[in-house]
């Protein structure tokens, strides 16, 4: 019982490193330009197809990683480019819809190119170092996206301490004014945070592409976990959301491993329901005084 | 609103009223002559607009919430899957079937108002994430909690409504059954939102924190809002049960609520007749899509042609959204504003 509690918790804690960086994605744009990406998991289809299709036309895997990480980059620009900047000041109902008619778009455009079918890669991305440690069998495929996450979210953590861009990021997210009279091009800072965004999903896309098949059907639901896990950590909280991430992978494990696996599928609404009823803000979200 | 060239409002009861002139009163009689013969002229359109009929009730109730009191709901599918199986359970336990429309409704009422509760604490965008976690909850307690009372993953057989001892089994009779009721709610509706309830729900929508201050409950207002928009939810559901004759799990999906939320984008938030004109334009571009362009598909891509009209629509609608959000996020229903506007004021420039 014990042995399968650690088993459970570890590759709970393993999944959970994969949803904090999703969920960074989505803290990082609605930190820098208030909107909430429901679009993320479509993102992340959409760069594991771009990857795949890379393969397909005979690039190596390497480079079809970094053209891919390219064009998400791009992509995330385009998105806000197109989508999100004539949206600036609108009501909320406009900047929610936005993202949600792209996921139909995305979805509708992925079905029309590759079908509704899931895909596999065929092969491991990530080679399998690390099988066992003690009792606990450790599935390569999560270990290696347990390290890539690792390598990315620190990887941003340096980006946003000490890089100028990070910088200029974190100032804008404190407010657009006061970043805008120091000299910041707020609208650039925008652009870049989805270019980011775009990137970190590439990311979670190459991951999620090495565990299990990916399908444009079956793989934005990931993303729900992520939107409870964001909530969790607040909405505009950067530890909050990697905190989040592993809390909501560890319930969510232990749920389906030690109740069932439809528990373990309802998990990440009962966390957002409870968030929402208990503690709104999450555990370091920005609390706002306001009486409604 | 402006009228014809020498009439004004005198009193309060000429501005509040929905059908002012005789003119109005014309044509309002002529359209319900004009859709109550539709079967006459349109056989072979009749189930899409009966599925119209259903899904503007649904709208109607989403824009009373969304449009109205500004709480975005993004669970309408699954409101609505509680108003079908409600319904068909009932209808084979052998209630009449006026009873279950109405009992559907209201249960399915309740169960929006649970939902809702979070309102007392939160707002706009977290109101928003606790519906969707009731998109996502309802279904999983329907197809879980007892598999052997709603069919589990298997959808469930409905039995035909019954009125007066008789069977609708037909389009053409169940289109009678639907328009009436489409249009009482409409009514209804349209009723509602110039009570002191519709006012004070503008009110929240525009400002909350003024409407409190000018002493609106705003948790109840938000709550009767949550009820009356389930309420539709609900009674659509039960209608599209009947209509269908089948429930299953897959048949309200995170999709259908987005649907829900672009078609009364589509057609003019804020107004009623917006929600019915988004839902028409939505079928028919659904229409459009699906029966038109598939056969073109199919000759252009031979190959891809499945997969392609399985996306085609999704792409379409998704795009369109996406332009009316940015480029007219006032919806079609403020260009016919517009329009009816400058022909009631013809040929003078004001």
């Amino acid at each position: 019982m014990t042995a399968s509690i650690f088993q459970f918790a570890v590759s709970g804690i393993l999944v959970g490193s994969l949803y904090s960086l999703v969920s960074l994605a989505i803290v990082l744009v609605y930190k820098a330009t208030h909107v909430f990406n429901f679009a993320t998991g479509s993102m992340i289809v959409f760069t594991s197809f771009l990857i795949w299709t890379m393969i397909g036309l005979g690039l190596p895997l390497w480079l079809a990683i970094l053209v891919s990480i390219a064009f998400s980059y791009i992509f995330g620009l385009l998105l806000e480019w197109l989508v999100l900047r004539p949206l600036i000041g609108q009501p909320l109902i406009g900047s929610l819809m936005a993202t949600l008619a792209l996921t139909e778009l995305l979805r509708g455009l992925i079905i029309m190119i590759f079908s509704a079918h899931e895909f596999h890669l065929g092969y491991h991305i990530f080679p399998p170092i690390v099988k066992k440690i003690g009792p606990v069998f450790i599935s390569p495929a999560l270990f290696g996206g347990f390290v890539l996450c690792t390598i990315c979210l620190i990887a941003l953590i340096l980006f946003f301490r000490y890089s100028p861009k990070g910088l200029s990021m974190r100032a804008t997210a404190d407010g657009h004014y006061i970043a805008q009279s120091v000299g910041i091009r707020v609208s650039t800072v925008f652009s870049v945070t989805w270019g980011i965004a775009g990137v970190i999903c590439a990311m979670a896309g190459l991951a999620l592409m090495d565990r299990i098949g990916f399908s444009i059907v079956q793989t934005p639901s990931v993303v729900i976990f992520c939107f409870a896990a964001v909530l969790m950590g607040g909405l505009d909280s950067v530890p909050g959301a990697i905190l989040g991430g592993i809390i909501v992978g560890l319930v969510s494990d232990l749920a389906s491993g030690l109740i069932s696996s439809q528990v373990g599928m309802l998990m990440p609404y009962i966390v957002l329901m409870v968030v929402i009823l208990v503690r709104p803000e999450g555990i370091w979200g920005l609390k706002r005084i306001e009486r409604i | 609103m402006r009228y014809p060239a020498g009439i004004y409002n005198i009193n309060y009861a000429q501005d509040m009223s929905i059908i002012r002139t005789k003119a109005h009163w014309v044509i309002f009689a002529l359209g319900m002559i004009a859709l109550f013969t539709f079967p006459l002229y349109a056989t072979s359109f009749i189930h899409i607009i009966n599925l119209v009929g259903i899904y503007v009730i649904s709208a109607v109730g989403l824009m009373l919430l969304t449009g109205y009191c500004g709480q975005i709901s993004l669970g309408q599918a699954a409101f609505m899957m509680v108003g079908a199986y409600t319904g068909a359970w009932m209808t084979r336990a052998g209630f009449p079937f006026w009873g279950t429309l109405i009992l559907s409704g209201l249960i399915t009422g309740v169960v929006g108002l649970i939902f809702g509760l979070p309102a007392v604490r939160v707002k706009g965008f977290y109101l928003a994430m606790s519906t969707l976690a009731a998109q996502f909850i309802i279904p999983w307690c329907i197809v879980e909690i007892r598999p052997d009372f709603t069919g589990g993953i298997h959808s469930l057989r409905v039995n035909p409504m019954t009125i007066f001892g008789h069977k609708l089994i037909s389009q053409i009779e169940m289109f009678y059954v639907i328009i009436t009721i489409t249009c009482i709610l409409i009514i209804f509706a349209k009723n509602l939102v110039r009570t002191q309830i519709g006012r004070a729900w503008v009110a929240i929508r525009d400002n909350d924190l003024a409407a409190e201050v000018l002493g609106i409950n705003i948790f109840l207002y938000k709550l009767i809002a949550f009820f009356v928009c389930t309420f539709f939810a609900g009674i659509s559901g039960c209608l599209w049960a009947h209509w269908m004759r089948n429930v299953g799990p897959t048949h309200f999906e995170f999709v259908t609520s987005i649907w829900f939320l672009g078609m009364i984008i589509l057609g003019g938030m804020g107004s009623i007749t917006g929600a019915v004109v988004g839902v028409i334009v939505v079928r028919i571009l659904d229409y459009v899509v699906s029966i038109l362009l598939t056969p073109l598909v199919e000759e252009a891509f031979p190959l891809l042609s499945n997969q392609i009209v399985a996306g085609l629509p999704a792409f379409v609608f998704g795009l369109i959204i996406l332009l009316f959000i940015i480029f007219e996020p006032r919806g079609v229903n403020h260009r016919w504003e517009i329009f009816k506007a400058s022909y009631r004021i013809w040929p003078f420039s004001y």
